[in-house]
């Protein structure tokens, strides 16, 4: 696969105060009390029923915590943080959006140690070049970079991509990339369980309450988890929505994206094995495969 | 320069406050529990009651007697001659809240129940 960056149009926060990781922990699912040194974490925030109303990166950086969650639910997330403010407590919330630009690069993992000087690909690394920070993520024999730049530096990094062959897409292109590589965005995620699309690694049993932790325990106790997140490729347009394949079920397509006669699309179905099956609908091929959840 | 310095890097701050004028329902038994856990400091303490983001249903109660604030920012409410605040950026959230106390083995105590409250939580401390 050729080296590719695409320019993220993302919900961009910079949070400070005494009390930052206090009232971020106790709104995700996930505990945040301590990070290891240069390392960034993915959190949840559910809602009461448990299911994702949105996602984000949350990175320590010098005394304060910058939050990357999707643009699309921008105002709902900041709005339950800066809501749930104690009286006697310290936090402060600003919106870095103008401030800050986010570019993801998928490419092979030697070019990543040569091009951004990174000593070791480690998951949830976060390493800095220059004025910037990158957020390391491994994903299936490639490496997936976030790089933060103020928004100052785009040119220089735009400059670099260049020289390096690393080709800036549209967001069609990376939306396609993704959902081939099996990366999920907010519109696969958002109104899901944890489990039914793989993030249940984001629920700390134990930490206590947050917003949909009763059902997360209770699912976690009855050891629920009966859905599967699937790639689907396919010779003809699939749309969002259900899907009913007659001998399979039914499939929730989350996302779908067309390239040279072929769709390809991210859905939950209910549990499969894992690997491939080819199965046919109204004369066409459907190629359903599960997504390992890592 | 780091990746949050440099000139320039002055950003809005994101901030939401709906205020409203506070209306408390305390139940006869609020009030007297209320006067027994001041215990005759009522003149220099207060009760805050108050809402943080957390618990299972987006939001929990948070109920402490501390020392008068005295801070414009909070609402003051007299109940049986002691003062209640609420922070005016918790009044939207706790307006037209009862308060009780039940005086029982298990699960006694101050119960708050709000009727602007889409759900709350088994325990009913939390509310959203």
């Amino acid at each position: 696969m050729d080296s590719i960056s695409f320019h993220r149009n993302d919900c961009i926060s910079l949070i400070s105060g005494a009390d930052k990781i206090k009232i971020l922990d106790r709104s995700v699912s996930n505990s945040l009390v301590s990070f290891n040194n240069k390392e960034f974490k993915k959190a949840l925030f559910c809602n009461t029923a448990g299911r994702i109303d949105d996602f984000a990166l949350i990175c320590p950086i010098d005394d304060k915590i910058l939050m990357i969650s999707s643009d699309e639910f921008c105002t709902e997330t900041r709005s339950k943080l800066v809501e749930g403010i104690g009286w006697n407590e310290e936090f402060e919330l600003r919106d870095a959006v103008a401030a800050i630009s986010r570019f993801t690069v998928i490419l092979s993992q030697s070019k990543a140690l040569s091009i951004f000087g990174i000593n070791e690909i480690k998951d949830n690394a976060m390493e800095e070049f220059g004025d910037m920070i990158i957020l390391v993520t491994k994903i299936e024999g490639l490496v997936m970079l976030d790089i933060l730049c103020q928004k100052g530096s785009t040119d220089t990094l735009l400059s670099l991509f260049e020289r390096s062959d690393i080709n800036l897409i549209d967001e069609q292109k990376w939306n396609l990339i993704r959902v081939k590589l099996g990366i999920i965005d907010i519109e696969d995620a958002r109104g899901n369980l944890p489990w039914e699309i793989g993030l249940d690694k984001l629920i700390t049993r134990g930490k206590g309450c947050y917003p949909g932790q009763e059902i997360h325990a209770r699912m976690d106790s009855r050891g629920n988890k009966n859905k599967t997140l699937v790639r689907v490729i396919s010779d003809k347009k699939i749309d969002v929505g259900k899907l009913r394949v007659d001998g399979f079920g039914t499939i929730n397509i989350t996302s779908s994206f067309s390239e040279n006669e072929l769709c390809y699309s991210l859905g939950i179905c209910k549990d499969m094995p894992t690997g491939k099956i080819e199965l046919s609908l109204d004369g066409s091929i459907l190629n359903i495969e599960s997504i390992p959840i890592s | 320069m780091s990746l949050l310095g440099g000139e320039g890097f002055s950003l809005p701050l994101v901030s939401e406050t709906e205020v409203v004028d506070v209306i408390l329902n305390f139940s006869d038994s609020a009030k007297l529990a209320l006067v027994e856990s001041m215990n005759g400091d009522e003149e220099s303490h207060v009760l805050v009651i108050s809402a943080q983001s957390g618990g299972c249903s987006g939001y929990l109660y948070e109920m402490k007697i501390v020392e008068d604030p005295k801070d414009e920012n909070f609402q003051r409410i007299d109940v049986s001659g002691i003062g209640v605040l609420v922070h005016n950026k918790d009044s939207a959230l706790l307006s037209g809240i009862n308060v009780d106390f039940k005086d029982t083995m298990m699960g006694g105590g101050f119960q708050i129940s709000n009727p602007n409250a889409d759900k709350s939580c088994g325990c009913g401390q939390s509310f959203g």
